[in-house]
């Protein structure tokens, strides 16, 4: 026999989808602007203000579901879990946007070498997609998996600058923009991982925390 | 929120209570600390009366029991030979579902312990000792004009209390409540969590309850039973009350306290 809290559990596992799959999208427009000099700001902004307020309504099924069913044991993590994920969202949401945005304040960038850019994206796509279907599965292995990708998007992050501060010439527009998409990008991939222990949570209890 | 390095005031080993050819609890070991609140939960039959019941002697009266294994009171098992199950009785109180009064005025029901039991106290004596175990349950404000009405003149919130504190008046160390607000309101269950809270620095407190959410509120530690395939109950988890609602380690425990078994 199903619960009357499995059905507010049920919402906020939609909700949550719903609002991953609007991140992931704006995330690959942000980014495909960037690498194709597109205009989508437009897009990505409009994105953003729609996933504040998804994160606002799960907030407030999180916060009924707490107030009228008392919930316990996983129920309780989950429910906790899909507030702190949905704000992860909503920073990934903030961080495309600035991708956006510094990519219309800098112009073309089709001169410069970026390759960082377009490794660093890939990876963090699949990032995304596997850490919302280690959410949806609750599958813990390939949360796991998320966080070990997570490291070279720091080392791409790291070799990027230790580049620029060796290199004397080149267009020094190519070296502003590059870094800032690649620190809103490592930004991206955190919040990914974050989702990733959120996982961990929900299904094996509190884990060591981040540093 | 809890004293994990109180001392053990309760300690039970291996203890077996049977009644007539029916096992009803089996392979119980835990123990209860000073100043601590531990809850005992699980569905209906696994044997958390029994247990209570155990730990002062009350299954003594139920003549189809038996009891093998220990339950150590500061050291000393209480069903040796030598041991006098009132003196066990006055030292480890009980309070039961229903509040159960005595058909006297409100004073007499505290001091009826203190009568009974030998005190050798003054008239002043015997009324500060009545004051203070009605104000330790957190009832003495409210009768304080009225100790010779009769305690029927009470609601059952407050006749609950008035049991808390015929039970507190003779000074026991443990204070064992079955289900104590079982029958009451919203309001009378709050006041009287809250004041098994206030005075659980004093006591050992062992609580029944079926309100698993009371049981997270007012526990420091939480034990739970279950009853196996033969219907003998069990200890199947203990730990903090913190851990066992949050991240509880037995899935029959997980399922008990989301609600999707019992």
């Amino acid at each position: 026999m199903s619960r009357i809290l499995d059905m507010g559990l049920q919402l906020l596992s939609r909700r949550l989808e719903e609002m991953f799959n609007l991140g992931i999208s704006s995330f690959s427009k942000s980014t495909e602007g960037l690498l194709q000099y597109k205009d989508v700001e437009r897009e990505v902004y409009e994105a953003a203000k729609r996933l504040r307020d998804i994160y606002e309504e799960i907030c407030d099924i999180a916060t009924e579901l707490i107030a009228r069913y008392q919930p316990v044991a996983k129920d309780l993590r989950f429910i906790r879990s899909c507030i702190n994920v949905s704000y992860d969202i909503l920073r990934m949401g903030r961080y495309a946007l600035e991708i956006t945005r510094s990519s219309s304040m800098l112009g073309s960038l089709l001169e410069c070498d970026l390759t960082p850019i377009s490794q660093s994206s890939e990876i963090i796509g699949k990032m995304l997609r596997d850490s919302l279907q280690a959410l949806k599965t609750l599958d813990v292995e390939k949360a796991r998996g998320v966080k070990l990708m997570d490291e070279r998007i720091d080392e791409i992050y790291r070799e990027r600058i230790r580049a620029i501060t060796l290199e004397r010439d080149g267009p020094k527009e190519c070296d502003v923009a590059i870094v800032l998409a690649l620190r809103n990008l490592e930004r991206i991939a955190d919040h990914a991982t974050y989702i990733c222990d959120a996982v961990e949570y929900i299904v094996l209890g509190p884990v060591k925390h981040r540093e | 929120m809890s004293e994990s390095s109180a001392p053990e005031v309760v300690r039970v080993e291996a203890l077996r209570v049977v009644y007539g050819s029916k096992i009803a609890i089996d392979d119980i070991n835990i123990s209860f600390k000073r100043s601590n609140i531990t809850a005992i939960i699980g569905p209906s039959g696994c044997g958390k009366s029994t247990l209570l019941r155990s730990i002062n002697r009350m299954n003594d009266l139920i003549p189809a029991a038996s009891v093998s294994g220990r339950v150590y009171f500061n050291g000393v098992d209480i069903y040796s030979k030598d041991v006098d199950p009132v003196y066990i009785r006055s030292r480890i109180g009980m309070v039961f579902q229903r509040p159960n009064p005595f058909p006297f005025s409100i004073f007499d029901n505290v001091a009826f312990g203190l009568r009974v039991n030998g005190f050798k106290l003054t008239k002043d004596e015997l009324y500060n000792k009545v004051k203070d175990a009605l104000v330790k349950a957190a009832l003495w404000d409210e009768v304080k004009d009225r100790l010779d009405n009769h305690a029927y003149s009470l609601s059952g919130g407050q006749q609950q209390r008035l049991c808390i504190a015929r039970a507190l008046a003779v000074d026991p160390e443990v204070l064992l409540l079955d289900e104590p607000t079982v029958s009451l309101d919203p309001i009378s269950t709050a006041r009287i969590e809250s004041l098994l809270r206030s005075i659980k620095d004093e006591y050992t407190i062992i609580i029944v309850t079926h309100n698993m959410l009371q049981a997270a509120r007012v526990s420091d530690y939480t034990a739970v039973m279950m009853p196996d395939d033969d219907m003998v109950g069990r200890i199947i988890e203990f730990g903090e009350t913190r851990g066992i609602f949050t991240n509880p380690r037995d899935k029959r425990t997980e399922d008990y306290i989301s609600g999707r078994i019992g």
